[in-house]
């Protein structure tokens, strides 16, 4: 879990979308996915993980783990420690934008309600106090709004994902 | 039906003692929701008139977590939104609050009927029924707006069955209310007097930087823990032993296969 008083969100400067990026990365060392894949219209992000994997330190005492679904309805396994530092090689195309950032730890819901739409899709056009999202801290939900003004071009969480403080959440492209 | 009479805010607030709030208070007969209401209200309210305390004898639109329904008969239970401007707090911390309504109802309800109150995580309200479980008899919900700067508003939105509680096969946990635990109901104005006080205390405190020692207290009167629970989570549920919560308030599960789970949203069972 990132230090949350240290950790704040990055979007600030950051015109070529690096901190969602970065964040992606972070996240994938956080889990034994080997490889994301995601094409939408002309952009393209592509990560991948390196396979020299040192598997020899797995721990024998159970670890601490956050629930991400669709795990949390599996048989989750211990993760080892190396797997942090695995080698991780990756061809990046994000969009350029201003990114979103979760301002605390909890769970994203893509909308007010599980019967409601979804605040925002990709492509729409928002303005600055629009909601985009709810993040659930315990039973405290906290409704983000945007602070820009313009269109949405990747959102990079889905319904009922945990997410950290600083983790960005989408992308919008300003007008 | 009318089981308590209606509140007036003179009533309510006279010799009250609290330092914080509240400033301003609405009273209704019926509502579609106190959270709306307030929601509404705390837009255009200036500071001064802050924080705001919204009470309905009856919601015709009650919710409470994920829009759930939560329903009532007209004044048969404790139905109120505080709302306020907490821009001291840091919005990474902004979940002592979920701390504070749990530790302030436990509190004010133990104080009124002498029911030895607890807490479902994070922070339904459970109290003993005669066959020696537990049940729940009240709910808080918490709403906030995130304007990309700074937490813009925060609503409590708290419901305690005094007279009566929801039909069994319409609640997800077992259900009563205080009237079933104690033999008499509260009067309504008692149980919000004295919980607005408590909020009051652990509001001053928790400004003062007490985090601590009100994690402490919310611990201290959590049911959940050292217990097997069934946690229903966004995508799937979860079976285990409730073992801990840590200094995030996140509840620690461990499962049979010996492998902990750190839960931060979440419907506990039974």
């Amino acid at each position: 879990m990132i230090n949350e008083t240290n950790a704040g969100p990055t979007e600030n400067g950051d015109d070529f979308g690096l901190s969602a990026v970065r964040e992606l990365l972070r996240l994938m060392n956080q889990t034994d996915i080997t490889e994301i894949l995601i094409e939408r219209g002309d952009t393209k992000l592509h990560v991948k993980r390196g396979t020299t994997v040192q598997l020899a330190a797995v721990p024998h005492a159970p670890v601490a783990q956050t629930l991400a679904p669709p795990v949390a309805a599996m048989a989750p396994q211990p993760m080892p420690p190396s797997m942090a530092h695995a080698p991780v090689a990756a061809e990046v195309a994000v969009p350029t934008g201003h990114t979103i950032t979760a301002p605390m730890v909890g769970t994203f819901y893509a909308s007010p309600s599980p019967k409601d739409a979804a605040f925002v899709q990709e492509g729409d056009s928002i303005q600055v106090g629009d909601s985009v999202g709810i993040i659930e801290a315990m039973k405290m939900m906290n409704e983000i709004e945007s602070d820009v003004a313009g269109r949405i071009v990747r959102i990079l969480v889905t319904n009922g994902q945990p997410v950290e403080y600083g983790q960005p959440l989408m992308v919008v492209e300003p007008v | 039906m009318r089981d308590s009479p209606s509140l007036e805010p003179s009533a309510i607030l006279d010799n009250l003692g609290t330092h914080y709030l509240p400033r301003s208070v609405q009273c209704y007969a019926a509502v579609s929701s106190t959270m709306d209401v307030a929601r509404q209200q705390v837009a255009t309210l200036t500071e001064s008139e802050l924080p705001l305390l919204v009470l309905a004898d009856l919601q015709n639109s009650g919710r409470g977590r994920l829009g759930r329904t939560w329903v009532a008969e007209a004044g048969s239970a404790l139905l109120f939104t505080l709302a306020f401007r907490p821009y001291w707090l840091a919005p990474a911390r902004a979940f002592t609050l979920v701390w504070m309504a749990g530790v302030a109802l436990c509190d004010a309800v133990a104080e009124v009927t002498g029911v030895a109150a607890m807490l479902k995580w994070p922070n339904d309200l459970l109290i003993p029924t005669p066959s020696g479980d537990y049940a729940k008899a009240g709910g808080i919900l918490l709403e906030s707006n995130w304007d990309g700067h700074k937490i813009e508003w925060v609503s409590i939105g708290i419901g305690v069955n005094l007279q009566s509680a929801p039909p069994a096969h319409t609640t997800r946990y077992p259900t009563t209310s205080l009237a079933a635990a104690t033999g008499q109901a509260p009067e309504r104005i008692e149980v919000l007097r004295s919980l607005l006080r408590h909020l009051d205390h652990w509001y001053g405190r928790l400004r003062n930087g007490e985090e601590a020692a009100l994690l402490a207290a919310w611990q201290q009167r959590l049911h959940t823990l050292g217990r097997d629970v069934s946690v229903q989570l966004p995508h799937g549920s979860l079976n285990g032993y409730a073992e801990a919560v840590d200094a995030d308030g996140a509840l620690h599960i461990r499962d049979q296969d010996g492998i902990t789970h750190v839960i931060t949203s979440g419907d506990v069972g039974a």
